[in-house]
C-alpha cells in the first residue's frame, strides 16, 4: 500500500511518500496527489528518502503533480527522488509538442492522408501488376525459345499441387452444382411439360458458363492464395533476395512455373467438371424426371454443337493466367509483417476471383458480338 | 542475502533427452547475472522455464519466496507485471508501431489513462535512446539495433524489477552492441533492475556482468567471473581460454 504524510508548517508543507509507490498504484498516488490542498502555501518539499520503492511512472506522476503547483506560483522542491529519473524527464520534456496523445484533428488529418495515399497506392498497384506480367512473359518468351531454360519438374510439381490435388474437391462442386440445375430447372419445365428441355438448358449453362467459372473461382480461392502465402513467406525469409544474388530469377523460378502449370491445370480441371456434371445430370433427369440415359445422349448429340463446349473451356487458360499473376504478384509485394503476409493472401484470392468475374463478363459480351 | 529467484532441483526433458538434471540457480537481488553454456545445453530453455513458457517436468522456482509453477493464472500475471523480457530477435508485433508496441503492456495491465500512457511511453523511448519519430514506425521499418532498444522499451513498460534478456547483443555490430551493453549497464544503475541474460558475447560477460552462470552437464556453476575463470570443468576452461575470450581477458588484467 502507499501513503502521503502531510506536515505542514505555516506557508510550507513537506510531503513524504511511503510504501509502494510503482506504476500498478496509478489510481492511488493521483487520488493521494490530487487531495493535498495548495491553495495558500508557498512552499512545498516532497521527501522520497522513506518509501520502499519508487518506480518511473510514479516519478513522472509527481513531476508532473509538481509542475502543476509551480505554475500556481509554489515553490516546489523534490528530494531524495532519482536524479536519472527526473534527467529522462527533462530530457524528453526538451522535445515540447509530442507529449500528448493524438487529438481529433490530428486523427482526421491522418484519416485523410490515408484515403489520398491508398488512390495512389491503387495507381502504383495497376501498374506494378502490368510490369509483372510484362516481365513474366518475357522470361516465358525466353523459355519457350530455350526449352531447356523451362523449369520442368517444377511445372509438373505445380501441376500436381493446383491440379491434381484438386480433383476431388472439383468433381464433387461438378456434381452438386448439376444437381441444383437439374432440379430446379427440371421442375420448372416440367410444369411446361417440356422436361426433355432440362437437357439443352444443363448442357449449354454448363459447358458455356458454369463449369469453366465455378472451376476457376474454386482454383483462385486456392492456389492464388496459395500462391501469395508460399511466395510471401519466401520474400519475408530474403529467399528472393537470395536467388537474385545467386543471379537467378525469381520470375523463372518461381513465376512461370506456377502460371504454366495452371494453364495446363485448369482447362484439365474444366473438362472434368463439364463431363462429372453432364454425368450427374443425366443421372437425375433419368432418375427423377423420366429422361432417360439414352434420351439424353440423343438429345445432347442433336442440339449441343462443340462450339458450346469450346466457348467454355477457350476461357480457362485465361482465367489460370489471371489468377497466377495475381498470386503470385501478392506474394511479391508481402513486406517484413505478419499482417502483410496476411492482407496479400487475403488480396490475391479477392482480386483474382473479381478479375475471373471480370474477365468472364468480357468473354460474354465478346461471344455475342462475334456471334459465338 | 536471500535470492530474489530461485530455483530448485529443476528438471527439464523432451521426450528422452534430459536437458536439466536436479539444476539449483539464485538470482540475487540487483545483480546482473550472465548465463552462458554451449549451443543446445539448455540455456534457452531454462529462461523460458522461469518466465513460465515451459513447465518443467519437475522442480520449483520460487519468485520472492513464492513457488511459481503451480500458480493460479490470475496470480501468475500479477508477477509477471514485475518482470520484462527481451526476445532475441525483439519479437515486435509486426503489425503495431513502436509507439503501440510499447504502450501494449500498460493497455492491458495497467489503469493508466491514454495521456498517461503516451508519456509514459516517450520517456521510455528516451531511456532506451531513439528519437522520438521512431514511434510511428513500424517493426519491418527499424533496423537490428532499433529493434532491440524498442524491445527494451517495451520490457520495461510496466518499470519490471527482473529483466530477462536473451542474447541482448546477438545480431548487432560491435560498435551497437556496446552501445547496448552500456544502455543495459545505465538502467541497471538508474533503475536496479535486476537482469539475468543469457549472452554469448564476451565483452557483455565482461563488462556488464556481476557474476557468471554455465550451464554445464545439465546442472549449473556460478560464481564471479574469476571464480569461474579458475573453475576447472573442461568446458568451461575451453570456453574461457578459447581466442576470442583471452584477448577480452588479457584486456581486462592490463587494465
Amino acid at each position: 500500500m502507499i501513503d502521503l504524510k502531510l506536515q505542514q508548517d505555516g506557508k510550507q508543507l513537506t510531503l513524504i511518500l511511503l510504501g509502494e509507490w510503482v506504476q500498478a498504484a496509478s489510481l492511488d498516488i493521483h487520488r493521494l496527489l490530487n487531495s493535498v490542498e495548495a491553495g495558500e502555501l508557498e512552499c512545498i518539499h516532497i521527501d522520497a528518502s522513506q518509501v520502499s520503492h519508487l518506480d518511473i511512472s510514479a516519478s513522472w506522476f509527481v513531476f508532473k503533480q509538481a509542475d502543476v503547483w509551480r505554475e500556481n506560483q509554489i515553490e516546489v522542491s523534490c528530494e531524495n527522488f532519482h536524479k536519472d529519473y527526473f534527467s529522462y524527464f527533462e530530457d524528453m520534456r526538451a522535445q515540447q509538442g509530442l507529449l500528448h496523445a493524438p487529438s481529433f484533428l490530428e486523427q482526421c488529418t491522418v484519416t485523410i492522408k490515408k484515403v489520398g495515399f491508398n488512390v495512389s497506392e491503387l495507381y502504383r498497384e495497376i501498374v506494378s501488376v502490368i510490369t509483372f506480367f510484362g516481365h513474366t512473359l518475357a522470361v516465358l518468351g525466353e523459355g519457350l525459345t530455350h526449352p531447356q531454360r523451362l523449369r520442368v519438374p517444377s511445372i509438373f510439381h505445380h501441376v500436381f499441387i493446383t491440379g491434381i490435388s484438386a480433383l476431388p474437391i472439383i468433381a464433387m462442386l461438378a456434381v452438386l452444382i448439376s444437381i441444383v440445375f437439374t432440379y430446379q430447372g427440371g421442375t420448372e419445365l416440367r410444369n411446361l411439360g417440356a422436361s426433355i428441355y432440362t437437357v439443352d438448358l444443363v448442357a449449354a449453362s454448363i459447358l458455356r458458363e458454369l463449369g469453366v467459372l465455378l472451376t476457376a473461382l474454386m482454383v483462385a480461392g486456392r492456389s492464388s492464395s496459395a500462391f501469395a502465402a508460399e511466395i510471401g513467406i519466401m520474400k519475408t525469409n530474403q529467399e528472393i533476395d537470395a536467388l537474385e544474388v545467386a543471379g537467378l530469377n525469381p520470375y523463372a523460378i518461381l513465376v512461370v512455373p506456377r502460371m504454366v502449370a495452371l494453364v495446363i491445370a485448369l482447362p484439365l480441371l474444366t473438362l472434368l467438371a463439364d463431363i462429372l456434371s453432364l454425368i450427374g445430370a443425366a443421372l437425375i433427369s433419368d432418375w427423377s424426371l423420366g429422361i432417360s440415359l439414352s434420351q439424353f445422349a440423343s438429345r445432347l448429340q442433336q442440339n449441343i454443337e462443340l462450339h458450346t463446349f469450346l466457348a467454355g473451356i477457350i476461357k480457362a487458360p485465361f482465367f489460370a493466367v489471371v489468377i497466377a499473376v495475381l498470386g503470385t504478384w501478392n506474394g511479391m509485394q508481402v513486406t517484413g509483417s505478419a499482417e502483410s503476409l496476411g492482407h496479400h493472401t487475403t488480396a490475391a484470392v479477392v482480386q483474382s476471383i473479381f478479375m475471373v468475374l471480370f474477365l468472364d463478363a468480357v468473354f460474354s459480351i465478346l461471344y455475342y458480338n462475334i456471334g459465338f | 542475502m536471500s535470492a530474489l529467484i530461485a530455483i530448485r532441483n529443476l528438471v527439464n526433458q523432451f521426450g528422452r533427452q534430459c536437458v536439466h538434471d536436479q539444476l539449483n540457480m539464485d538470482i540475487y537481488q540487483n545483480e546482473i547475472l550472465g548465463l552462458v553454456g554451449g549451443s543446445g545445453s539448455g540455456k534457452s530453455v531454462l529462461l523460458r522455464s522461469i518466465v513460465g513458457l515451459q513447465k518443467p517436468k519437475q522442480g520449483k522456482i520460487y519468485f520472492n519466496d513464492e513457488e511459481l509453477t503451480e500458480l493460479d493464472s490470475e496470480r501468475a500475471t500479477e508477477i509477471k507485471r514485475h518482470w520484462g523480457m527481451l526476445f532475441q530477435r525483439g519479437a515486435l508485433f509486426s503489425s503495431l508501431t513502436v509507439a503501440e508496441n510499447i504502450m501494449l503492456p500498460m493497455k492491458e495491465f495497467s489503469n493508466l489513462t491514454k495521456e498517461e500512457r503516451y508519456e509514459i511511453m516517450w520517456i521510455k523511448l528516451h531511456m532506451v535512446g531513439l528519437e522520438n519519430p521512431v514511434a510511428s514506425k513500424y517493426p519491418a521499418e527499424l533496423s537490428g539495433g532499433m529493434v532491440k532498444r524498442v524491445a527494451l522499451a517495451r520490457a520495461m513498460a510496466l518499470d519490471p524489477e527482473v529483466l530477462f534478456l536473451d542474447e541482448p547483443t546477438s545480431g548487432l555490430d560491435p560498435i551497437s552492441a556496446s552501445e547496448f551493453d552500456e544502455l543495459i549497464a545505465s538502467l541497471h544503475k538508474s533503475l536496479g533492475l535486476t537482469v539475468l541474460m543469457v549472452t554469448h558475447d564476451m565483452d557483455s560477460l565482461f563488462t556488464l556482468c556481476d557474476r557468471v552462470a554455465v550451464v554445464v552437464d545439465k546442472k549449473i556453476i556460478a560464481g564471479t567471473l574469476e571464480e569461474i575463470l579458475d573453475d576447472k570443468h573442461p568446458w568451461i576452461q575451453e570456453y574461457f581460454h578459447s581466442p576470442r575470450a583471452l584477448s577480452r581477458h588479457k584486456l581486462m588484467i592490463n587494465r
